[in-house]
Order: structure tokens, then C-alpha cells, then sequence
């Protein structure tokens, strides 16, 4: 029997990941029991790598539930989502809606923003490569040109902002012998994460300097940008800000309005 | 624009926060993750293709055991409020 090689393909995956062999009957060797045991060691394997996948890309979700706890969502994760690329590294990105939505997490609320963390973390590793503008460059146009511009922004910066204490959770397992206690999970948390050079920066920020940094990807204006930040934020540290910015390559190019 | 003095203060800003950042690099940078960040991120692409068996010790991934019988056991519990009731939550949107 001559079946179309894509209606074989869309069996096949429909059997790994629906745990059912039907259909395979007429791919597969006729011998039901040999196919059952040939189909489990195929199905095995894609389990075994697509969650060693996401266990890599969510190291932190898996510690903080438990080896079991993570495969089991994972693999319920890779039945609804399973890979749309042949390239692994964009595998994955739907998992912190995922866990926001899962049952069994419902528990654990800070879960996904720690998982959105991660995951800005692997889109800010994988991003492009830029030259952050030199200080020199800005130092010559002077503070007042500068407002007067639009700052381009490094491809890598993410920006991360969560109702719970996603860094603070995340930073507690880069270390050998966290505090823990030390930690309030419900606690709003807000990073940028960029990678200037080869190493990925993670910077402590607060609302109002994400609404800055997301006024500046719009194209505003400098001085309109700050403008607006500081009428919703009057309290805002502007010099320390623009400081952390200008010193963790945030910008990579300045143009003014007009061009 | 619209105050000069407001103008000129959120420059003088600009103007200090390029100092600062001359002075001294990488200022208010919080922590750097491990350097070898890459290495384990790279290992991604490779074919990490099971055991072939199945047996080996995968066998939690493949159960068939229902998701919801499985308890978060990881840090999670040292964590204060860590866990929080189904009532009060907060989840995050």
C-alpha cells in the first residue's frame, strides 16, 4: 500500500503523542506486538529529548518543583505544544502560558513568571549580536542632544516584569545555599536583561524605569520619553537609571527625529 | 516641553547619569549570571536522543499516570508563602 509520505508523518506523530497506534497497522510491520514495542521505544526517545529540552530551558521551574512534578508537566506541555521548528532553540516559548494555565500549578503563582524569566533569559542569550554605543560617543553630543534624540536599543534587551518575585526566586538557585527566607514571593519584581558582549546582564529595575525603556522602543523622543515617565512616576531616579542603561550597553545607536 | 527648569533638571540628570557611567562601569548592575552560560545552552542543539530503550530509567516520563496526582516537591516548599492557598492566589495573568 502506497500511503502519501506526509499522511504517514501526521500518523506517526498523531501515535507518539496521543499514546495510540492507530493507523500504524498500515505503515508499520503487521505483527501488532512488535509494532507496540518498536512504537514505544520511538515515542520514549521523543519524550526523553523534548523534555530534557525543557528541563535545560526551565532549570529553575524543574528545582522548584521536583524532578517528578516536571516531567509530568512537561510532558503534558509536549503533547498540546510539541515542537512547530525543526530548531530546538525556539522550542519551549509557549510554556510559561502553559503553566499559568495548568491546574496542578495553580498552587504555585510566582511559577510562571519565573518561566517567563527563563525564557527572556534564552531570547536575550539567542539574540542578535550589536555594539552597544561607546560613552564617548554620547559624552561628545552632550546630555542635550541626547534628549533631544531617539536611542535604538540593543536587540537583546528584554524586559521583565512580574506581579512576584521572579529574579529574586530565579538568583536564590544560581547559588549553592540560598536563603530562602530571605525572599517575599508576592513581592513585584521588574528586570532588563541584556547581553552587550557575551555575557548575559541582569539588571534590577523598577516600573518606571520599564515604562522609560518601552516609551524608548516606541521612538520617542528622548526628553518626551523621560517626560512622560516622570509625570507617572515622580519619583523616579532618572541619573541612576540612564546610568545602569548607558553602563550595560542598553543603546546601540542615536539618531535625531527627523531621519 | 513644558517648563524650561524642568527641562534643565531631567538634562542635568542625563548629564550625571554619564558621569556615573563613566566613572564607574557596570554600576548598578545587580548580578552576572555564571560565565559558562553558554556552554549548557549550546548542548541544546545537539541530538539528545534517550536511551533508545524503554526502560533506562525514563520511565516518570513516559507513565501514563495522571498530571494532577503528582505534588510540587522541589524548593518550592522552603520558599516563605511559597505555596500559596487556591483562594487567596494571585495568579499572574
Amino acid at each position: 500500500m502506497n500511503t502519501p509520505l506526509a499522511d504517514s508523518q501526521e500518523k506517526m506523530a498523531h501515535a507518539l503523542l496521543n499514546h495510540s497506534n492507530e493507523g500504524l497497522g498500515e505503515i508499520f510491520a503487521h505483527d501488532e506486538a512488535e509494532l507496540q514495542a518498536r512504537i514505544a521505544v520511538y515515542r520514549n526517545n521523543v519524550f526523553f529529548s523534548l523534555s530534557n529540552a525543557i528541563s535545560d530551558l526551565y532549570p529553575v521551574i524543574n528545582q522548584l518543583v521536583g524532578e517528578e512534578f516536571f516531567l509530568a508537566l512537561a510532558k503534558r506541555y509536549i503533547r498540546e505544544n510539541p515542537p512547530a521548528s525543526a530548531a530546538m532553540v525556539f522550542f519551549g516559548a509557549e510554556f510559561p502560558e502553559f503553566v499559568s494555565q495548568d491546574k496542578a500549578c495553580l498552587s504555585l503563582p510566582y511559577l510562571a513568571d519565573v518561566a517567563r524569566f527563563e525564557l527572556a533569559k534564552q531570547h536575550c542569550y539567542h539574540a542578535q549580536d550589536a555594539k552597544p554605543l561607546s560613552l564617548q560617543i554620547m559624552h561628545e553630543l552632550g546630555a542635550e542632544k541626547l534628549m533631544a534624540s531617539v536611542l535604538k536599543l540593543h536587540p537583546s534587551l528584554r524586559l521583565v516584569d512580574s506581579k512576584t518575585a521572579s529574579r529574586s526566586i530565579w538568583q536564590a538557585h544560581q547559588i549553592e545555599k540560598p536563603n530562602f527566607s530571605e525572599i517575599d514571593v508576592a513581592t513585584a519584581e521588574q528586570s532588563i536583561l541584556v547581553r552587550p558582549e557575551f555575557d548575559l546582564l541582569i539588571c534590577r529595575a523598577d516600573a518606571a524605569l520599564l515604562l522609560l525603556i518601552t516609551e524608548i522602543e516606541k521612538g520617542a523622543i528622548l526628553a518626551e520619553a523621560i517626560d512622560m515617565t516622570l509625570e507617572k512616576y515622580p519619583g523616579f531616579d532618572l541619573a541612576s537609571a540612564m546610568a545602569m542603561g548607558f553602563s550595560n550597553g542598553f543603546f546601540t545607536d542615536i539618531h535625531s527625529p527627523q531621519e | 516641553m513644558k517648563n524650561a527648569a524642568k527641562v534643565m533638571a531631567t538634562a542635568g540628570a542625563v548629564s550625571a547619569a554619564l558621569m556615573m557611567a563613566a566613572s564607574q562601569q557596570a554600576v548598578a548592575q545587580d548580578f552576572v549570571p555564571e560565565k559558562c552560560y553558554g556552554v549548557s545552552e549550546a548542548g541544546k542543539n545537539d541530538c539528545a536522543a534517550g536511551p533508545g530503550t524503554t526502560c533506562a530509567g525514563t520511565s516518570t516520563v513516559d507513565g501514563q499516570g495522571n498530571a494532577w496526582i503528582y505534588v510540587p516537591q522541589g524548593t518550592c516548599e522552603k520558599l516563605v508563602n511559597g505555596s500559596l492557598s487556591e483562594t487567596d492566589q494571585n495568579i499572574p495573568s
